[in-house]
C-alpha cells in the first residue's frame, strides 16, 4: 500500500484519513486529560460525598434522638405560659404603665434640655463676667445672669431627678414582665437545645461544598536555603470527622481524632496535622499524603507509638509532658540510661553522670569483685544499668588495675567494727519498712521493678551485696552516704546506729551463692594500671563516672542532635543481613550494639539489655532527633516559668522522687510494695498550691516522717529520706512545684492571715458536725477513740496552720477528688451544697472559709520561719 | 411498592413477636465445698457502729445459704440483646447504710435509674465509688438521715466503699437493660420477659469471680439455667 | 538485568529509550532513501526540477505531524507523573548527580579530561566547528535530497560526531553510570558503597617515567613524552596533507579550510582514543602540564 501510495505524486495526495485519525486521538487525548483532571486524580470528592453521607445518617440518628427524647408536656406547658406572658403584656395594667413610662421620658428629655441650656447660659455669662474683672470693670449684669442661671439648673436637677426615679421604678415593672417572657423562652430554648444542635450539624453536612480543606502556616517552616516558608495542610480535606464526637467510631478517614484534649492545645485549625503526624500535607491522595507512595518525601507519617517522636520539635528542653506519656517515658529512659554520657543530644548536655564515682572504690569493695563487674557487670547483677563492654579477661584485669590505683590517692577512714552485734533479723524489718525497697530490689522482692516496667533498676540490687560489700562499709555508707560519696543520690534514712547496724548485718549475709574460678590479678604494675587507663579513656568510662584525671574527657561518640535525619546510605549495616532501613538498623544496634561490627570495622558501644518495649520507646527518642524546628511564632515560649518546671523537674528525676511519690502522673512505684493504701507516700504533683512555701524548705531540709514531734503521720513506717539538698536545689524544687500549680514564688507571710474569730467558732461546731475527728487525729499520737488502726487515719490537722495554704484548704474541702483524683477524702459539699442547712445560712463557701479559720486557729506555731527569696 | 409493603408486615411481625413473645430465665447458683469462715468485723474504732450491733458482725464476702447456696451473686445477661435499648424505670434503688453496713450487699441497677444512698446511722458515713466507666465520686454524709440520688450512665460492676469505716463495702451492677437479678437467701434468681432467643447469662461474685451459660429463651414458659461455684 | 529493565523503564528515561527508536529509525530511513537515489543516478538538474510548494502541500503535513506530537504529548502527561525526587537541598545532593539526560554526554566526559576543558573546551569546539561546516563545506551535492555516495566524508564524520560520541554518551551516562559516578555493568546492582580500586596511572608513567618527581615538582621527561604524544597525533593531519596535496579535494579546499577541518576532526577523533585509553589502560592524563592537562 505504501508503496503505491509513494507513486502518487505529492500534489495529488489524500491525507483525510490521517486526519481524522490524528484528530480523533487528539479529541480523545483531550477529553481524557478532562477526565483525568476533574475525576481521576481527584478522588478527594469521593471521600468527601461518602463522608457527608455518612455524618448525614448519623446526625439525622441522634437528631431523631433528640426528637423523640424531646419533652413535649413541659414544651406545652412553657408554650402556654409564655403566650400568657405575652398577653398580659398586652393587658391594660402593662399598657398603662408603658404609658406612664414613655411620657416619663419624654418629660425627661425636656428636662435634660432645659438644664443643659441653662448650664450652657451660665457658662457664657461665667466667661463674660470673668472678663470683666481681668480687665478691672466687674460686669454685675452678667454676675446676676448666672446666678440666675444657676438657680434655674437646680430646679431642673431636681426634676430630673425626681423623674428618674419615677422612670426607674416604671421600668422595674416593665422589666418583670419582659424578664419573664424572656424567661420562658429560653427555657422553651433549652428544651430545643439538643434539636437545634442536630438539626444545625445537619445543615452544616449537607451543606458543605465539595472543596479541599486547607491549613496554611506562614513562614512554619525553612527550606534547605533557609529562607522561610509556609506550610500548607490538605489532611482535612479527606480527615474530615477529625472534630466530629459521632464520628468516634467511624471508620477511617472519617474516624474522629482519639485524643480530642491533645487537639484543644495543638488546635489543627491553625496548626493543621503533619506538624504531629508528618507526612506530606499538600497531597490529595491517600497514598502521597502519607508517604508510602512518594519514597522521595523525606517526611513519612509516623505510625504507631512513633506519632510522639514529633512533639520534640517543640518540646525539646520539656523531659515530660503531661499529654504524651509515651515521649515522657522514651526521654526518661534515655535519660536513666545515660546515653547523653557518650552522645551529645541537644538539650541534655548538663545532666549529672548517671554512675557512681570511682576515686574511692578500693575502699568499697574487692579487685575480684571489680574485675568480674567489669568483665561482664549482668553476670553479678542482671538488670544494673550498667552496659557489658564484653572486655576480655586481660582488658578487664588492666581496668581493674587502674580502677585500683585510683584508691590509694584518695585518702578515705572508715570506722572498723562498728557492726558487732547487729541483729539480721531487725535489720530485714527495717530494709522492708523503711523504704530502702523503693529503689533496691533484693532477692524476690520484685514488685517496685515491675511497677517501673523498665528492664533496668535505678539502684543496685542487693540480692549478693554481701560478696561485694563489707559490713563496715554498708554501716558508714546508711549512716551518712555522703560521708563516701559526696555527690551520690543514695538519701540518709536518719537510721540510728542501732538500726544501721542491723541493716548491714542482714545485707552482709545476702552472698553470691555461686562460685567462680578464682583469678589472680596484678594490681600493682605500672604497665597494667597505663593499660587499664587506656582503655578506660577509650571506652568512655567517665561519660557516666566522675573518675580522678578525666574531669575533661570529652565525649567519646557522636552527637544525636540530628539522628532521626540520618540517611540509610550514612549507615553501616556490616555483615548483617538486617533490611536497609533506619528502623531496622536502630532496633538491631540497639538490640545488640556490636551487631555491626566487622573483622575490619571494630565498634565500642557495650551492650546494654533493652527490652523491646524500650528500644521501640528508644527508637522513637532517636527518630524525634531533628533539627526541624518550626518557626519561633509557633513554639510556645520556653518562658521561664517553664524553664524553672523543667530544672525541678530534673531534680525530681536525678533524685528519684518518682520512685515513692505520684509526680505528674508518673512514679509512686513503691505502692506495689505498700498493701495499707494509708501508709502510701502523697500524690505531690499539687504540692505547691497545697503547702506553704517555708514549710516545703523546712520539710526538704529536714524531713521529719517518723518519730518527729512536728511529724504529720507520725504511725506511717516508710520514711520520707533526708536528701541533703542544697538551698538552692531546694529553691528549684520549690518553684517547680509552685510551677506545677501556675503560682510563682512571692514572699509571704502566713501567720499574718489572722482567723475571723465568729467564723472560729461556727468553724468548730461544723468541725465537730462533720466529725472531722473520726479520721484526723489533732494531737501528737494517734488519740482516736477505740483501738483504730493507724491505717484509718489521715493527716493531723494541728499541723495545717503551719503547713497549709490558706486558699488551698478551701478549694480541697470543695472538691477533694479535683485535687487529688482517688483520695480518700469525701467530699462535704457535693455539688457545691452544704448539708448543714441552718449555718451560716446554708451558704457551703461561707462554710468552708469557716472550717478553714478554724483550722488555721488550732495548734501553735512550731517551726522558724524562714526567709524566702 | 409490593415488595416494601411486605418488608414492613415481616419488619412490623419481627417487632411484635420480639417484645410480645418472652419468656422467663430462672434457675439458682449453688455451692460446693466448705465455705470459708466469715470475717468477724471488728468495729470497735466508731462505738456509735459498736453500740448498733448486739452480737458480733460478720463479713459478706461469702454467705452460703443453708440450703447450699451462694447468696449475693449477679446474675445477668452478658449477650444476645443486640442493638436494643431499654428505658429505665422510674423508681428508685434504695443503698442503705445501717450499722455500719450496706445494705443490701450487692445491688443491680439499670442505666439512667436513681440509686438512692441513705445514712441511717448517727455517724460519719462517706459512700466512695471506685467505678471505672463512671465517674468516680466520695461523698460524706455526716449526720442521720442524710440522702443522695446518683445516676450511672455506663455499665459495669464496680466496688463502693466506706473510708471511714474500712470493713464496709459493697457492690453495685450497673446494666443497660432490665434483665439481672441478686440471688438472695435462697440462692435462686428469676430473669423475667426475656424477649425470645438465644442469650449468654454471666454470674459474678466477689470472691468466685463469673462464670457464663448460654440458653435459649423460648418464646413462652421457663428457661433454667442453674450455676455452680466451688470452694477455693 | 533486572536493575537495567528497571532504569529504563523510569519516567525520567522515556526520552532517551525513544531517541534511540527514533534515530535508528530515521537513520535508516535517510540512509535507505540515499541507497535508492544513488542507484538510480538521476542527473542533478532533473533533481532541483522536480519540486513542489510549501504551501499547501508541507504545511499540511506538517500540520498532521502537530496534531500527532500534541496527542502524544497529551497521553503522555497523563500517563506519567513528573519524575520528581526530594526537594533540593544544597547540604544533601542526589548520588550521582545527573544533569539533564541531553548534557550527560558532556558530563560523561568530564571523567575523562579537565573541567574546563570538557566543560568550556570541547562544548566550544563543537558550536564552532558546527557553525564553520558552511564554510568548509564545499562540496555542493546533495542539496535537497538524500545520498550517501556524493558525500561520504562529511555524513560518516556526523555519524561518528553524533551518533558515536553524543548519543551513546549519553545512553553511557544515563544507563551505566550509578553512585559515585561509578561504571555499573546492565547486570550489577547500583550500590552506593561500592568500593571502586583507584589505579590510574599517567602515559608517561606506562612507560615507566613518572610524572612527578620525588620533591613532586613535574617531571620534565614526562611532559616530554606527554607533548611528544600530542605533537605526533596532531602532525598526522600534516602529514595526510602532504601525502594527498596533490588530490582535487585538497586542493579545492586550501590549506586553512584543510587546517581547520583536519583539526577538528582530529580532536573529535582524539576523544574516543582517550575513553578507550582511560577504560583499558587506567591513563589518567597524557600530558601534564602545570596549567593544564591533557
Amino acid at each position: 500500500m505504501f508503496k503505491s501510495r509513494a507513486q502518487v505524486p505529492i500534489e495529488q495526495r489524500n491525507y483525510s484519513v490521517a486526519y481524522i485519525v490524528f484528530a480523533g486521538a487528539l479529541f480523545l487525548g483531550t477529553m481524557w486529560a478532562v477526565v483525568d483532571e476533574v475525576s481521576t486524580r481527584r478522588p478527594w470528592k469521593e471521600v468527601q460525598e461518602e463522608y457527608a453521607a455518612l455524618a448525614k445518617a448519623r446526625i439525622t440518628e441522634r437528631l431523631d434522638q433528640a426528637i423523640a427524647d424531646f419533652d413535649s408536656t413541659t414544651y406545652v406547658d412553657l408554650s402556654a405560659q409564655l403566650a400568657a406572658a405575652q398577653d398580659s403584656m398586652q393587658g391594660p395594667l402593662y399598657t398603662a404603665v408603658n404609658e406612664q413610662y414613655t411620657a416619663v421620658l419624654e418629660l425627661l428629655a425636656t428636662e435634660n434640655r432645659e438644664y443643659q441650656f441653662a448650664k450652657s447660659r451660665g457658662d457664657e455669662a461665667y466667661y463674660f463676667y470673668k472678663k470683666s474683672l481681668h480687665e478691672g470693670d466687674e460686669d454685675k449684669k452678667e454676675k446676676e445672669l448666672l446666678a440666675e442661671n444657676e438657680v434655674r439648673m437646680n430646679a431642673h436637677m431636681q426634676v430630673i431627678t425626681r423623674l428618674e426615679a419615677r422612670r426607674d421604678s416604671l421600668a422595674a415593672v416593665l422589666n418583670r414582665y419582659k424578664q419573664d417572657a424572656r424567661n420562658l423562652q429560653s427555657a422553651i430554648g433549652d428544651l430545643r437545645k439538643d434539636i437545634d444542635k442536630w438539626q444545625s450539624k445537619l445543615a452544616r453536612v449537607t451543606g458543605s461544598p465539595i472543596e479541599i480543606k486547607q491549613v496554611m502556616m506562614q513562614d512554619y517552616d525553612r527550606n534547605p536555603f533557609n529562607d522561610p516558608k509556609a506550610r500548607i495542610d490538605r489532611c482535612q480535606t479527606c480527615h474530615l470527622g477529625w472534630k466530629e464526637d459521632v464520628m468516634e467510631d467511624a471508620p477511617e478517614p472519617f474516624r474522629r481524632h482519639p485524643l480530642p484534649e491533645l487537639l484543644a492545645v495543638h488546635k489543627p485549625e491553625t496548626v493543621g496535622c503533619t506538624t504531629c503526624h508528618r507526612g506530606q500535607g499538600p497531597a490529595l491522595t491517600a497514598g502521597a499524603a502519607h508517604g508510602e507512595a512518594d519514597p522521595y518525601w523525606e517526611n513519612p507519617l509516623l505510625k504507631g507509638i512513633e506519632v510522639w517522636a514529633s512533639c520534640n520539635e517543640c518540646h525539646e528542653n520539656q523531659s515530660h509532658l503531661d499529654g504524651a506519656p509515651v515521649f515522657s517515658s522514651a526521654k526518661r529512659l534515655m535519660i536513666e540510661s545515660g546515653c547523653f554520657g557518650c552522645h551529645e543530644i541537644a538539650g541534655y548536655t548538663d545532666l549529672p553522670k548517671i554512675g557512681p564515682e570511682l576515686g574511692r572504690i578500693g575502699h568499697k569493695t574487692t579487685p575480684e569483685w571489680i574485675f568480674r563487674w567489669v568483665r561482664n557487670p549482668k553476670e553479678y547483677n542482671s538488670h544494673t544499668r550498667m552496659p557489658n563492654f564484653r572486655f576480655t579477661d586481660e582488658q578487664a584485669a588492666a581496668v581493674t588495675a587502674f580502677l585500683w590505683s585510683l584508691s590509694s590517692r584518695e585518702p578515705f577512714t572508715l570506722q572498723r567494727g562498728a557492726v558487732a552485734g547487729g541483729d539480721p533479723i531487725a535489720g530485714r524489718k527495717v530494709f522492708e519498712t523503711a523504704g530502702c525497697q523503693a529503689c533496691h530490689v533484693l532477692g524476690n522482692e520484685t514488685k517496685v521493678r515491675e511497677a517501673r516496667g523498665t528492664s533496668y533498676d535505678i539502684a543496685p540490687e542487693l540480692t549478693r551485696v554481701g560478696s561485694k560489700l563489707g559490713a563496715d562499709w554498708i554501716f558508714d555508707w546508711v549512716k551518712n552516704p555522703r560521708h563516701y560519696n559526696s555527690t551520690t543520690r543514695m538519701p540518709n534514712l536518719r537510721l540510728t546506729d542501732r538500726e544501721a547496724r542491723d541493716v548491714a548485718t542482714y545485707l552482709t549475709r545476702q552472698k553470691d551463692d555461686r562460685s567462680f574460678d578464682p583469678k589472680t590479678l596484678d594490681l600493682s604494675s605500672p604497665q597494667q594500671i597505663s593499660r587499664g587507663e587506656a582503655i578506660v579513656r577509650e571506652y568512655g568510662c567517665a561519660g557516666c563516672h566522675a573518675i580522678p584525671g578525666f574531669e575533661k574527657e570529652s565525649r567519646v561518640s557522636v552527637s544525636l542532635s540530628n539522628f532521626g535525619r540520618k540517611r540509610v546510605e550514612e549507615m553501616d549495616f556490616g555483615d548483617t543481613r538486617v533490611p536497609h532501613t533506619w528502623h531496622d538498623w536502630v532496633a538491631a544496634k540497639l538490640k545488640d550494639s556490636r551487631v555491626f561490627a566487622t573483622d575490619r570495622i571494630v565498634q565500642k558501644m557495650p551492650i546494654f539489655s533493652f527490652s523491646d518495649d524500650e528500644i521501640a520507646k528508644l527508637r522513637l527518642f532517636l527518630l524525634s532527633q531533628t533539627k526541624d524546628a518550626p518557626d519561633e511564632r509557633y513554639v510556645e515560649a520556653f518562658k521561664r516559668k517553664q524553664q524553672d518546671i523543667e530544672t525541678g523537674r530534673r531534680l525530681s528525676y536525678e533524685y528519684n522522687c518518682r520512685q515513692c511519690h505520684q509526680l505528674e502522673r508518673e512514679g509512686g512505684y513503691i505502692g506495689a510494695i505498700i498493701d495499707e493504701p494509708a501508709y502510701l507516700p502523697p500524690i505531690i504533683t499539687g504540692e505547691g498550691k497545697k503547702v506553704q512555701e517555708g514549710w516545703l524548705h523546712d520539710f526538704l531540709k529536714s524531713p521529719s516522717t517518723v518519730g518527729r514531734p512536728n511529724s504529720i503521720r507520725p504511725w506511717v513506717p516508710t520514711r520520707m529520706p533526708t536528701f541533703s539538698l542544697t538551698d538552692d536545689e531546694i529553691t528549684k524544687l520549690i518553684k517547680y512545684f509552685l510551677g506545677l500549680s501556675n503560682q510563682d514564688l512571692e514572699v509571704r507571710d502566713y501567720r499574718a492571715y489572722q482567723p475571723d474569730p465568729a467564723l472560729v467558732s461556727v468553724g468548730k461546731s461544723i468541725f465537730t458536725d462533720f466529725q472531722c475527728l473520726k479520721c484526723h487525729p489533732t494531737g501528737a499520737a494517734a488519740p482516736r477513740p477505740g483501738e483504730a488502726s493507724t491505717s484509718d487515719l489521715a493527716p493531723n490537722l494541728t499541723k495545717a496552720r503551719d503547713r497549709l495554704k490558706p486558699e488551698w484548704i478551701v478549694e480541697w474541702l470543695s472538691d477533694p477528688n479535683k485535687l487529688q483524683e482517688g483520695t480518700r477524702m469525701p467530699t462535704f459539699f457535693p455539688d457545691g451544697q452544704s448539708p448543714l442547712p441552718d449555718v451560716l445560712g446554708g451558704d457551703a463557701k461561707k462554710q468552708m472559709q469557716a472550717l478553714r479559720d478554724y483550722l488555721i486557729s488550732i495548734g501553735e506555731p512550731q517551726r522558724s520561719v524562714v526567709s524566702v527569696r | 411498592m409490593k415488595r416494601n409493603v411486605v418488608a414492613a408486615i415481616a419488619m412490623m411481625v419481627v417487632c411484635i413477636t420480639g417484645t410480645m413473645l418472652a419468656g422467663d430465665v430462672m434457675g439458682k447458683v449453688s455451692f460446693e465445698g466448705t465455705a470459708p469462715k466469715a470475717a468477724r468485723l471488728m468495729m470497735n474504732a466508731d462505738p456509735v457502729c459498736m453500740r448498733a450491733h448486739k452480737g458480733p458482725v460478720f463479713g459478706e464476702e461469702v454467705v452460703v445459704n443453708s440450703n447450699g447456696t451462694l447468696k449475693n451473686v449477679l446474675v445477668y445477661v452478658k449477650e444476645g440483646l443486640g442493638s436494643r435499648k431499654f428505658e429505665a424505670p422510674a423508681g428508685k434503688v434504695e443503698f442503705d447504710q445501717e450499722g455500719c453496713v450496706y445494705t443490701p450487699h450487692v445491688v443491680g441497677i439499670q442505666t439512667g435509674q436513681e440509686l438512692e444512698v441513705v445514712n441511717s446511722d448517727p455517724t460519719l458515713h462517706n459512700v466512695h465509688s471506685l467505678s471505672k466507666e463512671n465517674p468516680q465520686f466520695n461523698i460524706a454524709q455526716p449526720k442521720k438521715g442524710m440522702k443522695l440520688t446518683k445516676k450511672f450512665e455506663k455499665p459495669e460492676v464496680f466496688k463502693v466503699k466506706c473510708e471511714v469505716h474500712t470493713w464496709m463495702g459493697a457492690y453495685i451492677g450497673v446494666f443497660n437493660h432490665p434483665f439481672f437479678a441478686v440471688t438472695g437467701p435462697d440462692g435462686s434468681f428469676t430473669l423475667k420477659k426475656l424477649p425470645a432467643g438465644e442469650y449468654t447469662i454471666e454470674t459474678w461474685h466477689e470472691k468466685y469471680g463469673t462464670q457464663t451459660m448460654k440458653v435459649k429463651v423460648g418464646a413462652t414458659g421457663e428457661t433454667k439455667a442453674d450455676f455452680k461455684y466451688a470452694a477455693k | 538485568m533486572n536493575h537495567l529493565i528497571t532504569i529504563i523503564s523510569k519516567p525520567d528515561n522515556v526520552p532517551i529509550v525513544a531517541m534511540l527508536v527514533l534515530i535508528i529509525y530515521y537513520t535508516w530511513l535517510a540512509m535507505a532513501k540515499a541507497r535508492k537515489n544513488d542507484r538510480q543516478d538521476i542527473s542533478e538538474e532533473a533533481r532541483l526540477a522536480d519540486k513542489v510548494q510549501v504551501w499547501p502541500y508541507l504545511v499540511k503535513v506538517e500540520f498532521l505531524a502537530t496534531i500527532l506530537v500534541m496527542a502524544i504529548l497529551t497521553v503522555w502527561s497523563i500517563t506519567l507523573n513528573a519524575p520528581l525526587e526530594e526537594p533540593a537541598n544544597p547540604s544533601l545532593t542526589p548520588n550521582p548527580s545527573k544533569a539533564p539526560w541531553y548534557f550527560l554526554g558532556l558530563q560523561e566526559i568530564l571523567v575523562y579530561f579537565d573541567p574546563w576543558i570538557a566543560g568550556v573546551t570541547i562544548p566550544g569546539l563543537i558550536i564552532f566547528g558546527l557553525s564553520a561546516i558552511p564554510y568548509v563545506d564545499i562540496n555542493p551535492k546533495g542539496n535537497g535530497y538524500y545520498t550517501f555516495k556524493e558525500r561520504k566524508f562529511a555524513i560518516l564524520t556526523f555519524c561518528f560526531g553524533f551518533l558515536v560520541l553524543w548519543v551513546s554518551l549519553i545512553v553511557l551516562g544515563t544507563f551505566f553510570r550509578g553512585p559515585g559516578w561509578n561504571l555499573f555493568m546492565p547486570w550489577e546492582e547500583w550500590d552506593t558503597h561500592r568500593v571502586v580500586a583507584l589505579t590510574n596511572v599517567d602515559w608517561s608513567e606506562l612507560f615507566g617515567v613518572p610524572t612527578r618527581l620525588v620533591d613532586d615538582s613535574l617531571n620534565p621527561a614526562a611532559m616530554a613524552i606527554g607533548g611528544a604524544t600530542v605533537l605526533a597525533w596532531f602532525s598526522l593531519g600534516a602529514l595526510f596533507y602532504y601525502w594527498k596535496r596533490k588530490s582535487e579535494v585538497i586542493r579545492k579546499l586550501g590549506p586553512l579550510r584543510y587546517a581547520v577541518v583536519a583539526g577538528l576532526f582530529l580532536i573529535m577523533m582524539a576523544l574516543p582514543i582517550k575513553i578507550i585509553l582511560r577504560l583499558t589502560l587506567n591513563v589518567k592524563y597524557i600530558l601534564v602540564t602545570p596549567w593544564f592537562n591533557i
